[in-house]
C-alpha cells in the first residue's frame, strides 16, 4: 500500500535554533499513529508544519502526493486538523461555528453538517454560544470541525485533554471506525502513553528534534513472564540457557507458557525460594522510558 | 471568496461591540440634531450683526501691529459684509437643513474611531484566540483569507459613512428648513455664492479618504503585531496628533512625503493646509501610502509561521 502522508527530510531553525532535524516518517491509509515524546521535543512544530500553518527550513510534507510547500490549498483539501486545544469562536455558537469552517471547504451539506453533529454527541446544545460549553464539549465541537469535510488524513494535538472516561472511549472507537472503515490515515500526538497504547498501531517516539523510534505496537511480544527469586537463582537460569534481564528486584524471563512449569521445576529442585511468577507484558510507557532513557521531561537542546 | 466575506460578517455582527458602535452613532447624530435644534439662533437679526462686525472690523484693521495678511483677510470680511447688506444676502443658518449638514462630515471622527478598532482588531483578535490555526488549516490561500477581511472592513467603513451621511440628513430634515441665506466666498476681489452642497460633498469625500487611511494603517499593524491594543491606539494617536507632529517637523522638507503631513485634505483644497502642497500631491502621496501598508500587511500575512 501507499502511504497518505510521507514527511520528507523536514528541518525547522528558528532563529538559529534547530527544533527539528530531518525527520522522515510515512503514515499508511487506516492506520492510526502515535506520535510521542517529551515535552518540548518538537511534536508540535512537526504538527504544525505538516499542516502548513509553518514552512519547513527545508524538506517537504506530501499529502495525498501532493507537496504542501508547492501547492498549500490542494495538500491541505483532504487533512482534519485539531492543533492542541480547538480553539472556536465563543461568541458564536456551535452551529455557526460549523457552518464557519464548513463554508470553507468545497461543499458540505446541511445534512451532512447534521450528522456530524449528532455523531459527536453535541445535537442538544448546538445553537448555545461555544463561551458557555465545557473543555469536553469544545473538544466535541473541535472534532466535528476536523471531520466535516470527510478528511483522509486526520492529525490530533492531544484530543483527550478535557475529555471524560468515557469520552476518551468513545474517541477511541470513533478514529478506529475511521481508519478501518474509511481508510483515514490517522496521527495522534499525546503525552497519555496508556491512551496511545490504546489507541494506536504504530507510534512514533521524538526526542530533540529527532525520531528515535518508529515501531508497531500491534506485533505480539516475545513470550515473557515475571520471577520474584532469590538471586541464586541467576546462575541457574544461565546454566540453563534461558535468556533473562533484571528490571528492579525482578527477574524478567523470554518463556513459552509451556516452559513454565519446567522452570520452576528446576528451581525447586536447586531450592530456590520463589516468591511469585506472572505473565510479563511490557507497557508502552516502559518501552518509551527505555528508548528515550529518562522521564517525559528530558530537557531540551540547550542553545 | 463570498463565502469568506459571508464568515467575516458572521463574526463581525454575532459581536455586541458592533451594534454598540453603531448605537452610539446614531445617538450621537439624533442627540447634536436635537441639541442644535433647541439652541437655535434668531436669523432675523443678521443686518445688526453684519454691521457690527464690519465695525469691529474696520477698528482691527486700523490697529498697530497687524501684519498684512491679517489685513488683507480683514478687508475680505468687511467686504463680504458690506455685499450682504447691499443685496441682502443673508449668512447661511446653521439651523437650516444646508448649516446643519455642514456639521455632519465632523461625526466621520466617530466613524474613523469605530473602523479603526475594527480594523485593528479582525486578524490580531484571531491570533490571540487562537483562531487563526482553525482558520489557515483549510484549502484556502492565506492572501483570500486576508483579503476577505480587508473587504469585510472597508464594508463597515462604507456602511458607517453611509449611515453619517443618511441619518443627518433625515435630522437635518425633520428639524429645520430650507436655508434662506448663503455662504460667500471672495476671489480676486469678486464675489460669488459658495455652492454649499457641492461644498459639503469635498468635505465628506476626505473625511472618508482619511477613515480608509486610518483603517488601513491600523489592519497594517493588526497583521504585523497580531495586537489589536498597539494596532487601535497607534492609529488614533497619529489621527489626533498628525497636526501637532506635522507643525514640529514643519522646517524638514521630507514630512510632505508622511501620509499623516498631508491627510488635512480639506485644509490643502481651501489653501490653508500647514504644509504648501497641491491636492493633487496629497492625494498621489496617500494613495502610495495605501499601496506600501496593504503590501506590508498581505506579505507578513502570507510568509509568516504561525505560532499562536
Amino acid at each position: 500500500m501507499e502511504p497518505f502522508v510521507r514527511v520528507k527530510n523536514v528541518s525547522k531553525t528558528i532563529r538559529g535554533k534547530q527544533i527539528i532535524q530531518a525527520i522522515n516518517f510515512d503514515l499508511m491509509p487506516g492506520q492510526i499513529t502515535g506520535f510521542i515524546g517529551p515535552n518540548g521535543a518538537g511534536k508540535t512544530t512537526t504538527i504544525r508544519i505538516m499542516t502548513g500553518l509553518m514552512k519547513p527550513t527545508s524538506g517537504e510534507v506530501e499529502i495525498g502526493g501532493i507537496s504542501m510547500q508547492q501547492n498549500f490549498s490542494e495538500a491541505i483539501r483532504p487533512v482534519g486538523v485539531i492543533v492542541e486545544n480547538p480553539e472556536l469562536y465563543g461568541y458564536l455558537s456551535g452551529y455557526k461555528n460549523l457552518l464557519h469552517f464548513a463554508r470553507m471547504h468545497d461543499k458540505v451539506s446541511k445534512d451532512e453538517l447534521a450528522r456530524i453533529i449528532e455523531q459527536v454527541g453535541l445535537t442538544d446544545r448546538i445553537h448555545e454560544k461555544v463561551a458557555t460549553y465545557s473543555l469536553g464539549m469544545r473538544q466535541r465541537l473541535g472534532l466535528a470541525q476536523a471531520l466535516l469535510h470527510k478528511p483522509k488524513f486526520l492529525i490530533l494535538d492531544e484530543p483527550t485533554n478535557g475529555l471524560d472516561p468515557a469520552g476518551i472511549r468513545e474517541l477511541r472507537l470513533l478514529l478506529r471506525k475511521l481508519a478501518d472503515e474509511e481508510h483515514v490515515a490517522v496521527l495522534v500526538s499525546s503525552h497519555l502513553l496508556a491512551e496511545i497504547e490504546l489507541m494506536c498501531d504504530h507510534i512514533i517516539i521524538i526526542q530533540r528534534g529527532e525520531i528515535i523510534e518508529t515501531r508497531d505496537i500491534r506485533a505480539t511480544q516475545q513470550s515473557r513472564y515475571r520471577f520474584e527469586i532469590a538471586s541464586e537463582a541467576l546462575e541457574i537460569l544461565t546454566s540453563y540457557n534461558y535468556t533473562f534481564k533484571q528490571l528492579e528486584n525482578f527477574t524478567i524471563v523470554d518463556i513459552e507458557r509451556q516452559h513454565v512449569p519446567t522452570l520452576i521445576a528446576q528451581l525447586v529442585e536447586q531450592g530456590i525460594a520463589i516468591y511469585r511468577v506472572e505473565p510479563y507484558h511490557e507497557s508502552l510507557e516502559d518501552q518509551f522510558l527505555q528508548v528515550t532513557g529518562g522521564g517525559m521531561h528530558v530537557p531540551t537542546h540547550s542553545k | 471568496m463570498f463565502q469568506l466575506i459571508q464568515n467575516e460578517r458572521m463574526k463581525l455582527w454575532a459581536k455586541k461591540g458592533t451594534w454598540v458602535m453603531v448605537a452610539l452613532l446614531v445617538l450621537a447624530i439624533i442627540g447634536y440634531g436635537m441639541l442644535s435644534n433647541s439652541i437655535a439662533s434668531d436669523p432675523s437679526s443678521w443686518k445688526s450683526d453684519e454691521q457690527s462686525n464690519i465695525a469691529i472690523n474696520k477698528e482691527m484693521i486700523n490697529d498697530e501691529g497687524v501684519d498684512a495678511v491679517t489685513k488683507k483677510e480683514l478687508a475680505n470680511q468687511i467686504a463680504i459684509s458690506e455685499y450682504r447688506l447691499a443685496n441682502n444676502v443673508a449668512p447661511l443658518n446653521p439651523s437650516s437643513i444646508q448649516g446643519h449638514m455642514q456639521t455632519a462630515p465632523y461625526f466621520m471622527m466617530f466613524v474613523l474611531l469605530f473602523v479603526v478598532i475594527i480594523a485593528g482588531g479582525i486578524v490580531s483578535t484571531e491570533f490571540t484566540k487562537g483562531t487563526i490555526k482553525m482558520l489557515l488549516t483549510r484549502p484556502v490561500s492565506r492572501a483570500k483569507i486576508l483579503a476577505s477581511k480587508l473587504f469585510t472592513v472597508i464594508e463597515f467603513a462604507v456602511l458607517l459613512s453611509i449611515i453619517t451621511l443618511a441619518l443627518n440628513y433625515v435630522v437635518a430634515m425633520l428639524f429645520f428648513g430650507n436655508a434662506s441665506g448663503a455662504n460667500l466666498i471672495i476671489e480676486n476681489g469678486v464675489i460669488s455664492t459658495v455652492n454649499i452642497w457641492k461644498e459639503i460633498f469635498m468635505s465628506f469625500s476626505f473625511q472618508f479618504i482619511a477613515v480608509l487611511m486610518s483603517m488601513i494603517f491600523a489592519f497594517m499593524l493588526g497583521v504585523v503585531f497580531r495586537s489589536s491594543s498597539l494596532a487601535i491606539g497607534l492609529s488614533i494617536f497619529i489621527a489626533l496628533l498628525s497636526t501637532t507632529i506635522t507643525m514640529f517637523l514643519v522646517k524638514y522638507d521630507f514630512i510632505k512625503f508622511i501620509w499623516f503631513a498631508v491627510q488635512d485634505l480639506e485644509g490643502i483644497y481651501h489653501g490653508q493646509g500647514i504644509l504648501d502642497v497641491t491636492l493633487p500631491f496629497a492625494l498621489t502621496i496617500q494613495v502610495i501610502y495605501a499601496f506600501i501598508f496593504l503590501a506590508i500587511a498581505f506579505i507578513t500575512f502570507i510568509k509568516s509561521d504561525i505560532t499562536a
